[in-house]
């Protein structure tokens, strides 16, 4: 039974519409990929599935909860669902073991002690260990980054959103926070992932899905898709991928 | 010819009382004013924040109107105007009043500004963390606005604290009109000045240096 | 009061404000706020650039400015002034007041603009060979002017505000007008009332400007 359930989405900014129909299913433990131009409404379909945007028409259902039905209880559905933001949005007046511990503590319930010890476990997993106490604007954003994706992990959802989670980074420190993702889609987490870094869908992603317009175009494995797209969009979308 | 005003030393001291007396009125009116104004601020930012176009409007005509007039006027108008309408208050408590509204007006922007200057991205990232909304104004947005206000609401109190010199025409004496009566009693401006200047110096300047200590404080983050 | 009769006394204040007020009022705020630019240019200036001594005494200046309510300078001013030998009658002091105090938040305006040019700006400008003074005039100060502009219109809407405090050392301008007219008409409410609309009037349409300016600036930089 898919964990991940999007059934005739539409979504309308104004009078722009956004998505336009998306219809879609993710099984547990799967990791898909979302790529397109800028404006095909990627992004705003990963918003939709914790609720952060507000739909037209359609239905969502994550674990078993109709996203946008009146009487959802939204913090009960959110922490099921972990999200990583293209700018990061660590709280920057907490430090970044305050910023795992708070939500844990405090939307979760758990034990301040139990919080520590799981911001200390998770920030060295993520590979900074030694920042603790240090405030979030005193971080590279890679190492912000990777404060975020423990933040999110800490809350122990069943399936994680990750809007562009490199594309304010430099390119020399995108690797490693790819790394991190891919080890954790190896771990069975299902994961929606919006990048442009094709060589992470190739690697870590079970499917592919093409948008453009507020449409999806085209789904499939990965690297059939990058290599051997049989849509006309996503060809000219891989060229100019490919030639950057 | 230029610097032969010889400073009476004996003048300025048997004067000295009397500017200390203004100098606790100054104070006085100050801090009653101070602590009204911050309700006013406090309300006036919650109804211009509001989702009520009513009461937003309301705060915003308030607001805008005290900006666009001069303090004096206010006064005069208070003053002047409140007998009339039958309202019979001490002229001690009209300054209060005066001083409370119009820096409120003021206090009320910084506050709604501060709110606003906090990005939409953070409200999102308590959402998706499955913050309650009181859990997100508590833990998130009210600390970090905190830093955007309350500096700059120390330095209004460094405004309110120059204005209660206007407080004076209604016959209240507090500093200013202490000095100008002293000079007025002795012919001897600096020594009446001087001192009372001395005063309100310490008095606004630390407000304005502890406003950008504060600032430089909080910005730990 | 009957609101026809309440509506000839406002209009006779505020004919008569307008005769004998709104001119003074209106010079006062001109020439004033002109020589608070050029006094605020200088100073700012001048402790952007660190000059030493003079920077110390300049800051000094600003900070009696900022230090002392607007009143107690006019005072000061009014009744100092005289046993130095210089003589100036009221509208002068009034100006001079006005200048030396807008001046001092003006210089810190233009301080505060002036630092906040990014310091790659004065490295790019170095490394194509300008030197000090026109990495000034032609990199610095034009980027720094468009900082400066929306908080130099709100502060001139505090100048004109200001302007009224002088009333009390008795020069005729709006405020003295109605203050004196509400004591023979005995209408306090309407008398400043229509007072009030009349500086309204004046303030209302530079501070929408400002923050249009403001806004402007915001969007710009975002």
């Amino acid at each position: 039974m898919p964990i991940v359930s999007i059934l005739d989405l539409h979504k309308r900014f104004d009078h722009l519409e956004v998505l336009k129909g998306i219809s879609l299913e993710v099984d547990p433990g799967e990791t898909v990929v979302f790529a397109g131009p800028s404006g095909s409404g990627k992004s705003t379909l990963l918003r939709c599935l914790n609720g952060l945007e507000k739909i037209q028409r359609g239905t969502v259902i994550v674990d078993r909860v109709n996203v946008h039905a009146p009487g959802t209880d939204m913090l009960d559905l959110r922490r099921r669902i972990g999200m990583v933001f293209q700018s990061f949005n660590l709280f920057p007046h907490l430090t970044v073991e305050q910023n795992i511990t708070m939500p844990l503590t405090k939307a979760k319930g758990v034990s301040l002690a139990q919080a520590k010890a799981a911001a200390k476990d998770l920030l060295a997993k993520v590979g900074i260990g030694d920042k603790l106490t240090v405030y979030p604007n005193n971080l590279s954003g890679g190492q912000q980054q990777r404060a975020a994706i423990a933040r999110a992990l800490a809350m122990e959802p069943k399936v994680m959103l990750f809007d562009e989670p490199t594309s304010a980074l430099d390119p020399e420190l995108t690797g490693g926070i790819l790394q991190i993702m891919k080890d954790l889609a190896d771990s069975g987490m299902t994961m929606l992932v919006v990048t442009h870094e094709m060589s992470f869908a190739r690697q870590a992603a079970d499917r592919m899905i093409f948008m453009d317009g507020g449409v999806v175009v085209e789904e499939g494995e990965p690297s059939a898709l990058i290599d051997n797209p049989q849509n006309e969009r996503t060809r000219q979308f891989m060229q100019q991928i490919g030639l950057k | 010819m230029f610097f032969d005003y010889d400073i009476n030393t004996t003048v300025m001291v048997k004067y000295l009382p009397e500017l200390c007396w203004g100098l606790r009125n100054t104070a006085l009116v100050s801090a009653v004013g101070m602590a009204f104004a911050l309700v006013v601020a406090v309300f006036t930012a919650l109804a211009r924040l509001s989702r009520s176009r009513l009461l937003s409007k309301a705060a915003a005509a308030y607001v805008e109107s005290i900006r666009a007039t001069p303090l004096l006027v206010q006064v005069y108008f208070l003053f002047f105007g409140l007998p009339e309408l039958g309202v019979l208050l001490p002229a001690f408590t009209v300054g209060v009043i005066a001083l409370a509204l119009n820096s409120g007006a003021y206090g009320a922007e910084i506050i709604r500004a501060g709110i606003e200057h906090i990005h939409k991205t953070q409200y999102e990232a308590a959402d998706s963390l499955a913050l309650s909304y009181a859990q997100k104004m508590r833990y998130v947005i009210l600390p970090q606005a905190f830093r955007n206000i309350f500096p700059p609401l120390v330095g209004q109190a460094s405004y309110l604290v120059k204005d209660s010199a206007l407080v004076s025409v209604m016959g209240v004496v507090e500093l200013t009109k202490a000095a100008n009566t002293v000079q007025a009693e002795t012919f001897r401006p600096l020594e009446a000045f001087l001192p009372a200047m001395a005063m309100y110096l310490v008095l606004i300047l630390s407000l304005i240096y502890g406003a950008s200590f504060l600032e430089r404080r909080l910005r730990r983050w | 009061m009957h609101p026809a009769e309440a509506l000839h006394t406002a209009f006779s204040v505020f004919k008569l404000i307008l005769r004998e007020g709104v001119p003074v009022t209106l010079s006062l705020a001109v020439i004033g706020y002109v020589l608070a630019m050029l006094i605020g240019g200088c100073v700012g200036l001048v402790r952007f650039l660190r000059m030493p001594v003079l920077s110390q005494l300049l800051r000094g200046y600003v900070d009696c400015m900022r230090g002392l309510p607007f009143l107690m300078i006019v005072f000061f001013l009014y009744y100092v002034l005289p046993f130095f030998s210089i003589r100036l009658d009221a509208f002068e002091t009034a100006v001079l007041a006005l200048s030396l105090h807008s001046g001092a938040y003006l210089s810190e305006i233009v301080r505060g603009s002036l630092e906040a040019i990014p310091f790659g700006q004065h490295e790019a400008a170095k490394a194509l060979a300008l030197s000090p003074a026109k990495r000034l005039r032609y990199v610095i100060a034009p980027q720094a002017v468009r900082i400066a502009l929306p908080p130099m219109a709100g502060q001139s809407v505090l100048h004109i505000k200001d302007t009224s405090v002088v009333s009390i050392i008795a020069l005729t301008e709006m405020t003295r007008v109605a203050r004196v007219q509400m004591q023979s008409n005995m209408e306090p409410l309407v008398t400043f009332a229509v007072l009030a609309v009349m500086y309204f009037a004046v303030c209302y349409p530079v501070l929408r400007y400002a923050s249009g300016l403001e806004q402007k600036l915001a969007a710009k930089r975002a």
